[in-house]
Protein backbone atom coordinates (compact mmCIF):
# COMPACT_ATOMS: atom_id res chain seq x y z
CA UNK A 1 0.00 0.00 0.00
CA UNK A 2 1.33 3.44 -1.08
CA UNK A 3 2.86 5.22 1.89
CA UNK A 4 2.16 9.13 1.97
CA UNK A 5 3.73 11.17 4.45
CA UNK A 6 2.15 14.68 4.25
CA UNK A 7 4.67 16.48 6.37
CA UNK A 8 7.24 15.55 4.32
CA UNK A 9 5.30 15.90 1.21
CA UNK A 10 6.60 12.31 0.24
CA UNK A 11 5.13 9.66 -1.33
CA UNK A 12 7.01 6.43 -1.18
CA UNK A 13 5.70 3.34 -3.48
CA UNK A 14 6.47 -0.28 -3.04
CA UNK A 15 7.31 -2.18 -6.71
CA UNK A 16 8.08 -6.17 -6.52
CA UNK A 17 10.47 -7.83 -9.22
CA UNK A 18 8.84 -11.52 -9.17
CA UNK A 19 9.98 -14.14 -11.66
CA UNK A 20 11.55 -17.37 -11.24
CA UNK A 21 15.14 -18.15 -10.47
CA UNK A 22 17.81 -16.67 -12.38
CA UNK A 23 15.45 -14.80 -14.62
CA UNK A 24 17.35 -11.58 -14.01
CA UNK A 25 15.70 -9.48 -11.08
CA UNK A 26 18.44 -8.94 -9.56
CA UNK A 27 20.55 -8.10 -12.47
CA UNK A 28 17.62 -5.48 -13.09
CA UNK A 29 17.92 -3.92 -9.90
CA UNK A 30 21.88 -3.81 -9.91
CA UNK A 31 21.45 -1.91 -13.79
CA UNK A 32 19.17 0.37 -12.27
CA UNK A 33 21.07 1.17 -9.12
CA UNK A 34 24.63 1.62 -11.47
CA UNK A 35 23.20 3.73 -13.54
CA UNK A 36 21.32 5.87 -11.57
CA UNK A 37 22.48 9.51 -10.00
CA UNK A 38 23.40 9.04 -6.48
CA UNK A 39 21.52 11.46 -4.93
CA UNK A 40 18.44 10.09 -6.43
CA UNK A 41 19.23 6.21 -4.72
CA UNK A 42 19.71 4.87 -1.68
CA UNK A 43 21.36 1.53 -0.41
CA UNK A 44 21.27 -1.57 -2.57
CA UNK A 45 20.62 -4.11 -0.13
CA UNK A 46 21.01 -7.53 -1.72
CA UNK A 47 21.16 -10.72 -0.02
CA UNK A 48 22.49 -13.19 -2.35
CA UNK A 49 24.83 -16.18 -2.51
CA UNK A 50 27.59 -17.26 -4.01
CA UNK A 51 25.53 -18.80 -6.51
CA UNK A 52 23.67 -15.79 -7.03
CA UNK A 53 20.48 -17.37 -5.35
CA UNK A 54 18.65 -14.42 -3.95
CA UNK A 55 17.63 -15.65 -0.01
CA UNK A 56 15.36 -13.22 0.59
CA UNK A 57 15.09 -9.74 -1.32
CA UNK A 58 16.75 -6.87 -2.69
CA UNK A 59 16.39 -3.23 -2.02
CA UNK A 60 16.54 -0.65 -3.41
CA UNK A 61 15.20 2.84 -2.84
CA UNK A 62 14.63 5.19 -5.30
CA UNK A 63 13.61 8.67 -6.14
CA UNK A 64 11.36 9.29 -9.29
CA UNK A 65 10.79 13.23 -9.28
CA UNK A 66 7.90 15.31 -7.77
CA UNK A 67 4.15 14.57 -8.42
CA UNK A 68 1.39 17.31 -7.78
CA UNK A 69 4.37 18.58 -5.33
CA UNK A 70 5.23 15.14 -3.56
CA UNK A 71 8.50 13.64 -3.82
CA UNK A 72 7.68 10.00 -5.04
CA UNK A 73 10.25 7.30 -3.24
CA UNK A 74 10.37 4.08 -5.20
CA UNK A 75 11.20 0.95 -2.83
CA UNK A 76 12.12 -1.46 -5.72
CA UNK A 77 12.44 -5.17 -3.96
CA UNK A 78 13.07 -8.52 -6.03
CA UNK A 79 11.82 -11.84 -4.48
CA UNK A 80 13.75 -15.03 -4.19
CA UNK A 81 12.69 -16.68 -7.31
CA UNK A 82 13.51 -20.51 -6.38
CA UNK A 83 10.28 -22.56 -5.86
CA UNK A 84 11.38 -23.17 -2.38
CA UNK A 85 11.14 -19.65 -0.88
CA UNK A 86 7.05 -19.22 -0.91
CA UNK A 87 6.79 -18.15 2.25
CA UNK A 88 9.45 -15.49 1.63
CA UNK A 89 7.64 -14.27 -1.30
CA UNK A 90 4.63 -14.14 0.36
CA UNK A 91 5.76 -11.66 2.50
CA UNK A 92 7.53 -9.23 0.33
CA UNK A 93 4.15 -8.62 -1.68
CA UNK A 94 2.56 -7.28 1.48
CA UNK A 95 1.50 -3.83 0.11
CA UNK A 96 2.79 -3.82 -2.61
CA UNK A 97 1.99 -1.08 -4.90
CA UNK A 98 2.95 -2.21 -8.73
CA UNK A 99 4.67 -5.96 -10.21
CA UNK A 100 6.80 -6.60 -12.59
CA UNK A 101 6.98 -9.81 -13.97
CA UNK A 102 10.71 -10.83 -15.29
CA UNK A 103 10.32 -13.90 -17.72
CA UNK A 104 13.00 -15.72 -18.33
CA UNK A 105 13.21 -16.36 -22.72
CA UNK A 106 14.79 -19.30 -22.83
CA UNK A 107 12.98 -22.85 -23.81
CA UNK A 108 13.44 -24.99 -20.50
CA UNK A 109 12.39 -21.86 -18.07
CA UNK A 110 9.23 -21.81 -19.86
CA UNK A 111 7.51 -24.13 -17.22
CA UNK A 112 9.18 -22.60 -14.72
CA UNK A 113 7.95 -19.07 -15.94
CA UNK A 114 4.43 -20.03 -16.43
CA UNK A 115 4.07 -22.27 -12.66
CA UNK A 116 6.27 -18.56 -10.99
CA UNK A 117 3.36 -16.60 -12.48
CA UNK A 118 0.82 -18.87 -11.20
CA UNK A 119 2.29 -18.27 -7.85
CA UNK A 120 2.44 -14.22 -8.26
CA UNK A 121 -1.02 -14.42 -8.61
CA UNK A 122 -2.08 -17.14 -5.69
CA UNK A 123 0.16 -15.14 -3.40
CA UNK A 124 -1.16 -11.59 -4.29
CA UNK A 125 -4.54 -13.28 -3.60
CA UNK A 126 -3.61 -14.63 -0.23
CA UNK A 127 -2.92 -10.93 0.28
CA UNK A 128 -6.09 -9.55 -1.10
CA UNK A 129 -4.53 -8.60 -4.21
CA UNK A 130 -6.17 -9.06 -7.59
CA UNK A 131 -3.42 -9.38 -10.75
CA UNK A 132 -5.87 -7.81 -13.05
CA UNK A 133 -5.98 -4.68 -11.21
CA UNK A 134 -2.94 -4.29 -9.56
CA UNK A 135 -0.21 -2.33 -11.53
CA UNK A 136 1.67 -4.55 -13.53
CA UNK A 137 4.45 -5.06 -16.08
CA UNK A 138 6.07 -8.51 -18.08
CA UNK A 139 9.39 -8.08 -19.37
CA UNK A 140 10.97 -11.13 -21.48
CA UNK A 141 14.36 -11.07 -20.29
CA UNK A 142 17.48 -12.51 -21.45
CA UNK A 143 16.30 -11.87 -25.34
CA UNK A 144 20.45 -11.93 -26.43
CA UNK A 145 20.39 -15.63 -25.82
CA UNK A 146 20.02 -18.61 -28.76
CA UNK A 147 17.36 -20.45 -26.69
CA UNK A 148 15.18 -17.58 -26.25
CA UNK A 149 12.00 -18.70 -27.35
CA UNK A 150 10.10 -15.73 -29.41
CA UNK A 151 8.46 -13.11 -27.84
CA UNK A 152 5.36 -13.61 -29.91
CA UNK A 153 5.26 -17.47 -28.30
CA UNK A 154 6.16 -15.90 -24.77
CA UNK A 155 3.53 -13.31 -24.88
CA UNK A 156 0.82 -15.73 -26.05
CA UNK A 157 2.05 -17.77 -23.27
CA UNK A 158 2.34 -15.59 -20.57
CA UNK A 159 0.75 -12.13 -21.24
CA UNK A 160 -2.73 -12.41 -20.09
CA UNK A 161 -4.20 -8.87 -19.49
CA UNK A 162 -2.58 -6.92 -22.44
CA UNK A 163 -0.22 -5.89 -19.83
CA UNK A 164 3.07 -3.52 -21.14
CA UNK A 165 5.30 -6.14 -21.86
CA UNK A 166 8.86 -5.13 -22.86
CA UNK A 167 11.88 -7.22 -24.32
CA UNK A 168 15.26 -6.95 -22.09
CA UNK A 169 18.95 -8.17 -21.42
CA UNK A 170 19.09 -6.93 -18.55
CA UNK A 171 23.00 -7.36 -18.24
CA UNK A 172 23.82 -4.47 -21.15
CA UNK A 173 20.36 -2.57 -19.63
CA UNK A 174 17.99 -3.10 -22.37
CA UNK A 175 14.68 -2.64 -21.62
CA UNK A 176 15.34 -2.43 -18.15
CA UNK A 177 14.74 1.48 -17.51
CA UNK A 178 11.39 1.14 -19.96
CA UNK A 179 10.19 -1.41 -17.70
CA UNK A 180 10.48 0.22 -14.80
CA UNK A 181 9.40 3.61 -15.98
CA UNK A 182 5.76 1.57 -16.91
CA UNK A 183 5.45 0.19 -13.42
CA UNK A 184 5.83 3.47 -12.30
CA UNK A 185 3.73 4.82 -14.35
CA UNK A 186 1.41 2.25 -13.43
CA UNK A 187 1.34 2.91 -9.80
CA UNK A 188 1.30 6.77 -10.24
CA UNK A 189 -1.81 6.72 -12.30
CA UNK A 190 -3.57 4.54 -9.88
CA UNK A 191 -2.34 6.98 -7.13
CA UNK A 192 -4.04 9.73 -9.34
CA UNK A 193 -7.45 7.73 -9.67
CA UNK A 194 -7.09 7.36 -5.46
CA UNK B 1 -4.27 -84.02 36.84
CA UNK B 2 -4.75 -81.03 39.43
CA UNK B 3 -7.32 -79.17 39.32
CA UNK B 4 -8.75 -75.92 40.94
CA UNK B 5 -12.59 -75.78 42.06
CA UNK B 6 -14.42 -72.90 40.41
CA UNK B 7 -16.86 -72.57 43.60
CA UNK B 8 -13.99 -72.49 47.00
CA UNK B 9 -11.00 -71.91 44.62
CA UNK B 10 -9.34 -74.96 46.50
CA UNK B 11 -6.40 -77.18 44.65
CA UNK B 12 -7.06 -80.96 44.35
CA UNK B 13 -5.82 -83.94 42.63
CA UNK B 14 -8.24 -85.97 40.80
CA UNK B 15 -7.31 -89.85 38.97
CA UNK B 16 -8.13 -88.54 35.62
CA UNK B 17 -6.22 -89.61 32.74
CA UNK B 18 -5.11 -87.13 30.27
CA UNK B 19 -5.23 -85.99 27.46
CA UNK B 20 -8.70 -85.78 27.85
CA UNK B 21 -10.77 -87.56 25.61
CA UNK B 22 -14.23 -86.87 27.00
CA UNK B 23 -15.66 -85.02 29.63
CA UNK B 24 -15.58 -86.30 32.73
CA UNK B 25 -17.22 -85.33 35.96
CA UNK B 26 -15.08 -84.76 38.86
CA UNK B 27 -16.71 -83.42 42.67
CA UNK B 28 -14.70 -80.77 44.66
CA UNK B 29 -13.34 -82.73 47.75
CA UNK B 30 -13.56 -79.59 49.93
CA UNK B 31 -17.17 -78.16 49.13
CA UNK B 32 -18.69 -81.29 46.91
CA UNK B 33 -19.06 -78.46 43.78
CA UNK B 34 -20.13 -80.56 40.68
CA UNK B 35 -17.64 -79.44 37.58
CA UNK B 36 -17.67 -81.16 34.13
CA UNK B 37 -14.25 -81.24 32.11
CA UNK B 38 -14.19 -81.32 28.44
CA UNK B 39 -11.51 -82.20 26.17
CA UNK B 40 -9.62 -79.60 24.59
CA UNK B 41 -11.09 -78.34 20.91
CA UNK B 42 -8.23 -79.80 18.63
CA UNK B 43 -7.32 -76.66 17.17
CA UNK B 44 -5.70 -76.09 20.87
CA UNK B 45 -3.77 -78.57 20.80
CA UNK B 46 -2.04 -77.06 17.51
CA UNK B 47 -2.15 -73.42 18.75
CA UNK B 48 2.03 -73.84 18.56
CA UNK B 49 1.52 -74.00 14.80
CA UNK B 50 0.19 -70.80 14.13
CA UNK B 51 1.65 -66.91 14.06
CA UNK B 52 1.03 -64.26 16.70
CA UNK B 53 1.35 -60.88 17.34
CA UNK B 54 3.57 -59.23 18.96
CA UNK B 55 2.03 -55.85 20.05
CA UNK B 56 5.30 -54.64 22.56
CA UNK B 57 6.09 -51.60 21.54
CA UNK B 58 4.02 -50.63 18.66
CA UNK B 59 2.96 -46.87 18.73
CA UNK B 60 0.73 -46.09 17.75
CA UNK B 61 -1.20 -49.35 18.27
CA UNK B 62 -1.58 -51.34 15.01
CA UNK B 63 -4.60 -53.44 15.26
CA UNK B 64 -4.61 -57.11 14.33
CA UNK B 65 -6.40 -58.35 11.04
CA UNK B 66 -6.74 -62.18 9.95
CA UNK B 67 -7.78 -62.05 6.11
CA UNK B 68 -8.83 -65.92 4.93
CA UNK B 69 -9.28 -66.24 1.10
CA UNK B 70 -7.51 -67.83 -2.04
CA UNK B 71 -4.08 -66.45 -2.81
CA UNK B 72 -5.17 -64.03 -5.32
CA UNK B 73 -5.00 -60.32 -6.54
CA UNK B 74 -8.17 -59.55 -4.25
CA UNK B 75 -6.80 -60.71 -1.29
CA UNK B 76 -3.29 -58.86 -1.93
CA UNK B 77 -5.71 -55.64 -2.48
CA UNK B 78 -7.65 -56.66 0.98
CA UNK B 79 -3.84 -56.83 2.70
CA UNK B 80 -2.18 -53.96 1.44
CA UNK B 81 -5.33 -51.20 2.24
CA UNK B 82 -5.49 -52.56 5.87
CA UNK B 83 -1.65 -51.93 6.57
CA UNK B 84 -2.44 -48.46 4.90
CA UNK B 85 -5.58 -48.03 7.60
CA UNK B 86 -3.35 -49.54 10.90
CA UNK B 87 -3.48 -53.09 10.82
CA UNK B 88 -1.07 -55.66 10.64
CA UNK B 89 -2.38 -58.36 8.67
CA UNK B 90 -1.65 -62.26 8.66
CA UNK B 91 -3.04 -64.13 5.90
CA UNK B 92 -5.48 -67.47 5.91
CA UNK B 93 -6.38 -70.12 3.01
CA UNK B 94 -8.54 -72.21 5.40
CA UNK B 95 -11.11 -71.68 8.18
CA UNK B 96 -9.30 -73.68 10.89
CA UNK B 97 -6.61 -71.28 11.38
CA UNK B 98 -8.06 -67.89 11.34
CA UNK B 99 -10.18 -69.16 13.68
CA UNK B 100 -7.56 -70.51 16.06
CA UNK B 101 -5.50 -66.99 15.08
CA UNK B 102 -8.46 -64.99 15.51
CA UNK B 103 -9.27 -66.10 19.28
CA UNK B 104 -5.22 -66.34 20.53
CA UNK B 105 -4.69 -62.65 19.24
CA UNK B 106 -7.93 -60.96 20.24
CA UNK B 107 -7.92 -59.94 16.39
CA UNK B 108 -9.83 -56.70 15.76
CA UNK B 109 -10.84 -57.43 12.36
CA UNK B 110 -11.33 -60.97 10.55
CA UNK B 111 -11.86 -60.76 6.85
CA UNK B 112 -13.40 -64.15 5.51
CA UNK B 113 -14.79 -65.55 2.15
CA UNK B 114 -17.73 -67.16 2.98
CA UNK B 115 -16.62 -70.49 1.31
CA UNK B 116 -13.31 -72.01 3.21
CA UNK B 117 -11.89 -75.16 3.01
CA UNK B 118 -12.83 -77.51 5.58
CA UNK B 119 -14.20 -74.84 8.25
CA UNK B 120 -16.75 -72.23 6.35
CA UNK B 121 -16.28 -68.99 5.97
CA UNK B 122 -19.86 -68.81 7.61
CA UNK B 123 -18.95 -70.89 10.34
CA UNK B 124 -15.75 -68.98 11.28
CA UNK B 125 -17.95 -65.66 11.98
CA UNK B 126 -20.47 -67.65 13.87
CA UNK B 127 -17.77 -68.72 16.20
CA UNK B 128 -16.17 -65.51 16.97
CA UNK B 129 -19.37 -64.36 17.36
CA UNK B 130 -20.19 -66.76 19.40
CA UNK B 131 -17.33 -65.73 21.60
CA UNK B 132 -17.95 -63.28 24.34
CA UNK B 133 -14.18 -62.87 25.03
CA UNK B 134 -14.50 -61.38 21.13
CA UNK B 135 -16.71 -59.17 21.24
CA UNK B 136 -14.60 -56.49 20.17
CA UNK B 137 -13.56 -58.12 16.62
CA UNK B 138 -15.60 -57.28 13.30
CA UNK B 139 -16.04 -59.46 11.02
CA UNK B 140 -16.27 -59.00 7.30
CA UNK B 141 -17.64 -61.70 4.76
CA UNK B 142 -16.46 -62.09 1.73
CA UNK B 143 -18.95 -63.00 -1.15
CA UNK B 144 -18.17 -66.18 -2.74
CA UNK B 145 -18.71 -64.81 -6.31
CA UNK B 146 -18.83 -61.80 -7.73
CA UNK B 147 -21.74 -61.41 -10.13
CA UNK B 148 -21.95 -57.95 -10.93
CA UNK B 149 -22.57 -58.97 -14.97
CA UNK B 150 -25.53 -60.93 -14.08
CA UNK B 151 -27.36 -60.20 -10.90
CA UNK B 152 -26.64 -58.50 -7.52
CA UNK B 153 -28.42 -58.77 -4.71
CA UNK B 154 -27.76 -58.60 -1.08
CA UNK B 155 -27.45 -61.26 1.48
CA UNK B 156 -30.12 -61.51 3.68
CA UNK B 157 -28.27 -63.35 6.37
CA UNK B 158 -24.74 -62.73 7.16
CA UNK B 159 -24.55 -64.93 9.88
CA UNK B 160 -23.38 -62.45 12.75
CA UNK B 161 -20.61 -60.84 10.40
CA UNK B 162 -20.87 -56.91 10.53
CA UNK B 163 -20.58 -56.10 7.28
CA UNK B 164 -20.30 -58.02 3.42
CA UNK B 165 -17.72 -57.09 0.62
CA UNK B 166 -17.57 -59.00 -2.94
CA UNK B 167 -14.61 -58.86 -5.13
CA UNK B 168 -14.16 -55.90 -7.39
CA UNK B 169 -15.16 -53.22 -4.08
CA UNK B 170 -13.36 -50.07 -4.89
CA UNK B 171 -10.85 -48.90 -2.52
CA UNK B 172 -12.74 -45.92 -1.14
CA UNK B 173 -16.21 -48.06 -0.07
CA UNK B 174 -14.14 -50.59 1.59
CA UNK B 175 -12.20 -47.53 3.30
CA UNK B 176 -15.65 -46.04 4.31
CA UNK B 177 -16.66 -50.02 5.77
CA UNK B 178 -13.12 -50.26 7.62
CA UNK B 179 -13.65 -46.52 9.31
CA UNK B 180 -17.30 -47.04 10.42
CA UNK B 181 -16.43 -50.41 12.12
CA UNK B 182 -13.53 -48.45 13.77
CA UNK B 183 -14.34 -44.87 13.70
CA UNK B 184 -11.72 -44.43 15.89
CA UNK B 185 -9.08 -44.75 12.68
CA UNK B 186 -10.24 -41.01 12.40
CA UNK B 187 -9.49 -39.07 9.34
CA UNK B 188 -11.04 -38.36 6.06
CA UNK B 189 -11.66 -40.97 3.97
CA UNK B 190 -9.28 -41.52 1.33
CA UNK B 191 -10.32 -41.51 -2.32
CA UNK B 192 -8.49 -43.11 -4.80
CA UNK B 193 -5.72 -40.51 -6.08
CA UNK B 194 -6.44 -38.06 -9.19
CA UNK B 195 -4.43 -37.88 -12.18
CA UNK B 196 -4.33 -34.58 -11.67
CA UNK B 197 -2.34 -34.91 -8.18
CA UNK B 198 0.07 -36.56 -10.04
CA UNK B 199 0.86 -34.40 -13.00
CA UNK B 200 1.31 -31.82 -10.67
CA UNK B 201 3.90 -33.59 -8.48
CA UNK B 202 5.80 -34.27 -11.77
CA UNK B 203 5.44 -30.81 -12.87
CA UNK B 204 6.50 -29.74 -9.44
CA UNK B 205 9.48 -32.48 -9.76
CA UNK B 206 10.44 -30.96 -12.88
CA UNK B 207 10.45 -27.48 -11.44
CA UNK B 208 12.79 -28.29 -8.51
CA UNK B 209 15.00 -29.99 -11.06
CA UNK B 210 15.15 -27.03 -13.28
CA UNK B 211 16.07 -24.53 -10.52
CA UNK B 212 18.31 -27.04 -9.68
CA UNK B 213 20.17 -27.22 -12.72
CA UNK B 214 20.11 -23.51 -13.53
CA UNK B 215 21.86 -22.52 -10.24
CA UNK B 216 24.06 -25.53 -10.58
CA UNK B 217 25.19 -25.60 -14.53
CA UNK B 218 28.84 -26.35 -13.91
CA UNK B 219 28.02 -29.15 -11.41
CA UNK B 220 25.54 -30.57 -13.64
CA UNK B 221 27.38 -30.76 -16.96
CA UNK B 222 30.12 -32.39 -15.17
CA UNK B 223 28.45 -34.51 -12.86
CA UNK B 224 26.50 -35.81 -16.11
CA UNK B 225 30.11 -36.31 -18.11
CA UNK B 226 31.68 -38.16 -15.05
CA UNK B 227 28.65 -39.79 -13.55
CA UNK B 228 28.82 -37.94 -10.77
CA UNK B 229 25.77 -36.23 -10.96
CA UNK B 230 23.67 -37.88 -7.52
CA UNK B 231 26.74 -37.40 -5.33
CA UNK B 232 27.83 -34.03 -6.32
CA UNK B 233 24.66 -32.47 -6.48
CA UNK B 234 23.58 -34.60 -3.23
CA UNK B 235 22.20 -31.41 -1.47
CA UNK B 236 20.68 -29.54 -4.04
CA UNK B 237 18.71 -32.51 -4.67
CA UNK B 238 18.34 -33.07 -0.23
CA UNK B 239 16.86 -29.48 -0.51
CA UNK B 240 15.13 -30.20 -3.07
CA UNK B 241 13.40 -33.41 -2.35
CA UNK B 242 12.07 -31.86 1.32
CA UNK B 243 10.39 -29.46 -0.45
CA UNK B 244 9.03 -31.83 -2.80
CA UNK B 245 8.11 -34.01 0.02
CA UNK B 246 6.62 -30.63 1.89
CA UNK B 247 4.70 -29.66 -1.15
CA UNK B 248 3.16 -33.35 -2.63
CA UNK B 249 0.51 -34.86 -0.79
CA UNK B 250 1.88 -38.43 1.27
CA UNK B 251 -0.90 -40.47 -1.03
CA UNK B 252 0.77 -39.75 -3.97
CA UNK B 253 4.69 -40.35 -2.81
CA UNK B 254 3.47 -43.38 -1.87
CA UNK B 255 2.32 -44.69 -4.72
CA UNK B 256 5.44 -43.84 -6.62
CA UNK B 257 8.78 -42.44 -7.25
CA UNK B 258 8.32 -39.52 -9.08
CA UNK B 259 10.81 -37.37 -7.65
CA UNK B 260 13.31 -40.30 -8.00
CA UNK B 261 12.36 -40.62 -11.68
CA UNK B 262 11.94 -36.91 -12.79
CA UNK B 263 15.98 -36.55 -11.70
CA UNK B 264 16.75 -40.27 -13.75
CA UNK B 265 15.17 -39.31 -16.50
CA UNK B 266 16.91 -36.00 -16.86
CA UNK B 267 20.24 -37.75 -15.83
CA UNK B 268 19.58 -40.34 -18.89
CA UNK B 269 18.27 -37.55 -21.14
CA UNK B 270 21.69 -35.85 -20.69
CA UNK B 271 23.21 -38.85 -20.96
CA UNK B 272 22.14 -39.71 -24.41
CA UNK B 273 22.98 -35.60 -25.57
CA UNK B 274 26.23 -36.34 -24.35
CA UNK B 275 26.55 -39.52 -26.43
CA UNK B 276 25.09 -37.96 -29.46
CA UNK B 277 27.82 -34.99 -29.24
CA UNK B 278 30.42 -37.45 -28.97
CA UNK B 279 29.56 -39.26 -32.11
CA UNK B 280 29.41 -36.02 -33.87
Amino acid sequence: MTFINYAAREINCKIVYYGPGLCGKTTNLQWIYDKTNPQAKGKLISLATETDRTLFFDFLPLDLGTVRGFKTRFHLYTVPGQVFYDASRKLILKGVDGVVFVADSQEPRMEANSESLLNLEKNLKEQGYDLRSVPYVLQFNKRDLPTAVSAEDMYRQLNFKGEPTYEAVAMNGTGVFDTLKAVAKLVLTELKKK
Amino acid sequence: MEITCKNCFSRFRAAVQTPLVAPVRVLCPSCGHQMVLKPPQRHEQHAVQFPTVDRRGSIPRRRTAAVADEPRPFRNFLGEHLKRLGFDVTFFETGEPIAHFVRSNRAELAIVNVYLKGKLGVEVTEEIKADPLLKETRVILIGALFRANRFRANPTNLYGADEYIEEQIPELEFSQIIRKLFPEIGGTVEGPVEPVEFDEARRLARLILSDIVIYNAAKVERGIRDGTFFDILRDEIDEGRQYFESRVSIRVRRDSEIFAETLEQFVQMKREELERLKRA
